[in-house]
């Protein structure tokens, strides 16, 4: 099955063979990654260019979170074989505010809550890093509200302090928000529709959808569940257990997931 | 006490004193080194060397020109101005009268420092407001030379409303000393917003002392924010004398490199139906380290009167330190008190999601200091000065050094302060001012 993956990848990407102006490409090469001496990331290889769109799913406890950690720069994680790249340049070097200038975005899979911080003030501070000092404030407000809207988000939410008693659905759809407004080159989502109910997953997937488009970003969705990708379109879907890609393929791999779960692959591998 | 008897009481309790009088901190309180008051002389009083009122009035102008504040007073090492406005005196101490002395709030057996403020004030400030009058001043106290000792003494009459605003700045070239006393009273009805910001530099200790006393259904609004001086020491209190008044205090600490703090706060509610509130919050990174106490005692008889006392504290590096001790007394039952401290360092996690959103440690830090001082800062009602305040915490957020007047930061601040109105407020005045 791995063969047959790596074909299909050389197939439609075909950016190698292109003059590249434009394009980026975020590669992951033989990545080995350990926290506190123990490796949890075992050797993996992954390759995902501007607006393409890559779904990783594995059993719970695979790395899938690790890897969306080591590529966003977490401290507490260790590189110790392989490389990250980011149009032929290694980042390992670059500490994680480096990484998000360069238009890398990770959603966390569980965002933390900080008191005090407000939430419009925090995209404003993360913009103005990025993107440069936000030049027409009520441009800015006005966006932040049109784009909660587009989020079916409640009102008012704004206002609060950062993730401080939103509802799980609520973090989600504010991490997307934060897409929205930093317009990412590549875009790790760690579970962006987990603990949503059955009709926020459908708009955080438009949204997520759109906001890609509108900025031609890469997509590495992590899911456990394939409901989301009826409402998304992914391109390549990768099987991570243990630490390691044990299959690749079109979205037809899902299929076999659903009915034969992990095992399936478990064994191939 | 005559002025002769006043003067050789503040210098024997200077000397005679210990540095914590209260049993309940005597072992929490910061030192101040002999070097920042070893040059004091007792002896004479022609102890402040030169005026320097060019070294003043450049400051003036500086901190004029770049945060947009003018002053009605200012106070230097050996100088007093005009005041522009006939509400502010100018008072010899050497000439008032028995009863004078007899009234002040801060007796010198109270306090070392208070006794060492009192024996080395000369000139004293007294605003005076009669009854129903507004009005708002602003005063500046600079230290340009070794030391600058100040009290200010309102009085606001019935339904009055005095809105002060006291920088204290400093460009001390040595050790040096700044002491102020605040005493204010406030009559029946009468109001009272009182801004202190303390933005010495790094060669001066601060020694700030306020006391204040609420009559029936006044009111007495506190903001202190101490982020100058290389130690800070400072001790607070309000009175609530009269059913229904009303004392409201925040207070914020911002401490970098090895700045010391040591703030004691006692809030006492002694009548019926009185409210008050004290909030400390204090941010500190590399070595500070900061002591803050807040005391509430309810005293028998206070029925139906509520009290809360709120402390907290966030260091930016886990060098940095602080003891956060409040405290609290009821002699009555009737009554409704809280009182919390919690103090924390911020985890790696957030600091690893705020990076992830492209920022630094820097602007982490930033924002941080703006969620967890911005509550109290925002309270103020002079727009002007909350963004001068916060002006001040970025640049020393940024640069760390104290003592700095920086121009207004050029960064959008949409402060948020959880309440819409004071939100939108800020973000039209934000266009003014910039
Ligand atoms: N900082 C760490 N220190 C030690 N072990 C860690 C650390 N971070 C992750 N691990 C371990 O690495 C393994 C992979 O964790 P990870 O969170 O990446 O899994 P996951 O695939 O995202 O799982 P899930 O589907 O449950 O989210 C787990 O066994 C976890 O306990
Ligand atoms: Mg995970």
């Amino acid at each position: 099955m791995k063969r047959m993956v790596r074909d299909c990848l050389r197939s439609t990407t075909s950016i190698d063979d292109v003059d590249l102006v434009d394009s980026m490409i975020l590669e992951i090469k033989n990545l080995h990654v350990c926290a506190e001496d123990k490796e949890i990331i075992k050797g993996i290889d992954l390759k995902i260019a501007d607006g393409e769109f890559h779904v990783l799913m594995g059993p719970n406890g695979s790395g899938k979170t690790t890897l969306g950690k080591a590529i966003m720069g977490y401290p507490k994680l260790k590189v110790t074989q392989g490389d990250i790249l980011v149009d032929g340049k290694s980042i390992l070097e670059l500490k994680t505010d480096e990484r998000a200038k360069l238009g890398i975005f990770l959603q966390f899979q569980n965002p933390v809550e900080i008191d005090g911080i407000g939430f419009v003030n925090f995209i404003n501070a993360s913009h103005g890093a990025i993107n440069g000092p936000t030049k027409d404030v009520k441009k800015f407000l006005s966006e932040i509200k049109e784009r909660s809207q587009r989020l079916h988000m409640k009102d008012g939410i704004q206002k609060r302090s950062l993730n401080q008693g939103f509802s799980g659905g609520e973090k989600k759809k504010a991490e997307i928000l934060q897409m929205g407004m930093l317009r990412p080159k590549f875009a790790i989502l760690d579970e962006p529709d987990s603990g949503l109910d059955i009709d926020a997953i459908k708009v955080v997937a438009e949204n997520v959808n759109e906001i890609a488009k509108e900025n031609g970003t890469g997509l590495l969705v992590i899911t456990h569940y394939s409901r989301i990708l009826n409402y998304m379109k992914p391109q390549f879907v990768h099987i991570m257990s243990s630490g390691k890609i044990i299959a690749e393929g079109d979205s037809s791999i899902i299929k076999t997931l659903e009915e034969k779960g992990y095992e399936a692959f478990v064994n191939e591998g | 006490m005559e002025y002769n008897d006043f003067l050789s009481d503040a210098k024997g309790n200077y000397k005679k004193l210990p540095e914590e009088k209260s049993e309940l901190y005597k072992k929490n309180y910061i030192h101040i080194p002999e070097e920042y008051v070893e040059f004091i002389d007792f002896e004479s009083n022609a102890n402040y060397g030169a005026s320097d009122e060019f070294a003043i009035r450049s400051y003036e102008k500086g901190v004029a020109e770049r945060m947009g504040i003018r002053f009605d007073l200012v106070v230097g090492s050996n100088f007093v101005s005009v005041p522009k406005n006939m509400h502010i005196e100018i008072l010899e101490a050497g000439s008032m009268e028995k009863e004078f002395f007899d009234n002040k709030l801060f007796k010198s057996v109270d306090d070392k420092f208070a006794a060492l403020i009192n024996a080395k004030t000369e000139k004293i400030i007294r605003i005076k407001l009669g009854e129903g009058e507004k009005e708002n001043f602003n005063i500046m106290f600079v230290n340009t030379s070794r030391q600058l000792f100040s009290q200010v003494i309102c009085e606001v009459a019935e339904g009055a409303e005095l809105n002060l605003f006291e920088w204290h700045g400093s460009d001390a070239q040595r050790s040096s000393v700044q002491g102020i006393i605040n005493e204010t009273k406030i009559e029946e009805m009468a109001k009272m917003n009182l801004v202190v910001l303390h933005n010495e530099n790094e060669n001066t200790a601060v020694l700030d002392m306020h006391r204040g006393t609420v009559k029936s259904h006044g009111s007495l609004v506190q903001h202190f924010a101490y982020i100058g001086g290389r130690i800070t020491r400072a001790r607070g209190s309000v009175d609530l004398n009269g059913s229904g008044a009303h004392t409201d205090n925040a207070e914020i600490v911002l401490g970098t490199l090895d700045q010391k703090m040591d703030i004691c706060t006692d809030i006492v509610n002694a009548a019926k139906g009185s409210l008050a509130l004290l909030d400390s919050k204090a941010v500190l990174s590399d070595t500070s380290r900061c002591i803050l106490k807040g005391f509430a005692s309810i005293k028998d008889g206070a029925i139906a009167s509520r009290s809360f006392v709120h402390e907290r504290g966030l260091l930016l590096d886990n060098t940095a330190k602080i003891d956060s001790i409040p405290g609290m007394s009821v002699d009555e039952y009737d009554v409704k008190a809280t009182h919390s401290s919690a103090t924390a360092p911020i985890d790696e996690e957030s600091l690893f999601y705020l990076s992830s959103r492209g920022m630094n440690k820097t602007q982490a830090n930033l924002l941080l200091v703006d969620g967890f001082l911005g509550s109290n800062i925002t309270k103020i009602k002079d727009t002007r000065l909350v963004y001068a305040i916060s002006s001040i915490l970025h640049d020393k957020v940024i640069n760390k050094k104290c003592g700095i007047v920086p121009e207004l930061s050029k960064e959008i601040m949409l402060i948020e302060t959880g309440n819409e109105e004071d939100g939108e407020r800020l973000l039209e005045e934000h266009y003014k001012y910039r």
